[in-house]
């Protein structure tokens, strides 16, 4: 894994809440809010695959929040759709990493949150609390 | 025709004749209230409810058509009305959301965002369905599907609403309005070229 830059054939995974509040009715799909974020905290947060075996990011994204679902898109596509990817380690997470509206850390704005909603698979479904 | 009726999840209780049979589901304030069916499909009945399902299937029973066409259009109205309240009591739920709630660092949406939104839901046909979703930054989005093409996002952050409209591949943002009646009358407009 380059810790400068994410390569544009990386996964990239998030974490779907598992309250059937955020899931569409019609198609079982999630919405776009989930791919949003503001000027304030312009970062939307992902886990790289860093190499690791799927079942293990999995394991471990879910760590502390066993309720929830992963999806996942690969870099080049959401590059497609206008995103730009920073390498963002944390101290309990080296392969955390940011997805941003452009070059220069702009918000994902509405357009490209939408855009990231239809490429977003979903790797392992959440455990929905209410029926 | 002899018809029996009774309140959904009940035993039959009444055997009237289809005129009356009639008014009562036309008077009835609730559809939830009144389900029929026909003498003859007692079992059918006796099944249905058992298995709970819906007053939809149970209609099936029934052979006079213009009592059937009453009870779908009952059945319409009663589930775009349940509906809508529940997008109301979902809107509402939001206050209660935590922090993280979507699993990183969602925040509940604050009260403006809440009666913003209440008033444009209010203050729109039950015909036009919706879905109300929270931001994780604050604030509540309303998605319009208007047809497969057609899609309509209002953003309210604080008392601000913002629409995002999506025709075909294109997309674009339009000014931001403060008031839920302007609001309103774009989505209506909308509706009513859809």
């Amino acid at each position: 894994m380059n810790p400068q830059i994410v390569e544009k054939d990386e996964w990239l995974y998030r974490r779907c809440p598992p309250d059937p509040m955020y899931w569409k009715r019609t198609d079982n799909t999630t919405s776009s809010i989930l791919f949003k974020t503001d000027a304030l905290n312009p970062e939307l947060s992902v886990d790289r695959d860093g190499s690791r075996m799927e079942d293990d990011i999995v394991k471990h994204i879910l760590t502390d929040h066993e309720m929830y679902g992963v999806a996942k898109a690969q870099c080049h596509i959401c590059i497609t759709c206008g995103a730009s990817f920073f390498p963002s380690p944390l101290a309990e997470n080296q392969f955390h990493a940011g997805i941003y509206g452009s070059p220069q850390k702009e918000k994902v704005n509405r357009g490209l949150a939408k855009k990231m909603e239809k490429e977003f698979i979903v790797v392992q479904a959440p455990i929905l609390t209410v029926d | 025709m002899k018809i029996s009726y009774s309140k959904v999840g009940e035993p039959l209780t009444s055997t009237v004749n289809e005129v009356r049979a009639k008014t009562s589901i036309t008077n009835a304030s609730s559809f939830r209230k009144v389900a029929m069916v026909v003498l003859g499909s007692l079992d059918g009945w006796e099944s249905a409810r058992a298995q709970n399902r819906s007053i939809r299937i149970i209609i099936s029973f029934i052979g006079a058509q213009l009592v059937k066409g009453i009870i779908d259009s009952e059945h319409n109205n009663f589930q775009k009305i349940e509906a809508r309240n529940e997008i109301v009591n979902k809107i509402k739920s939001f206050e209660h959301l935590t922090d993280g709630w979507d699993g990183y660092r969602g925040t509940r949406p604050g009260p403006q965002a809440v009666v913003l939104a209440l008033e444009i839901v209010s203050g729109l046909s039950s015909e036009i369905t919706l879905q109300a979703f929270p931001i994780p930054f604050g604030g509540i989005q309303l998605e319009f599907d208007f047809t497969k093409d057609t899609y309509i996002e209002i953003e309210i952050v604080g008392s601000t609403a913002s629409i995002y409209r999506i025709t075909g591949k294109e997309g674009f943002t339009c000014e931001n309005l403060k008031f839920a009646d302007t609001v309103i009358e774009y989505i209506k407009s909308f509706a009513s070229e859809s």
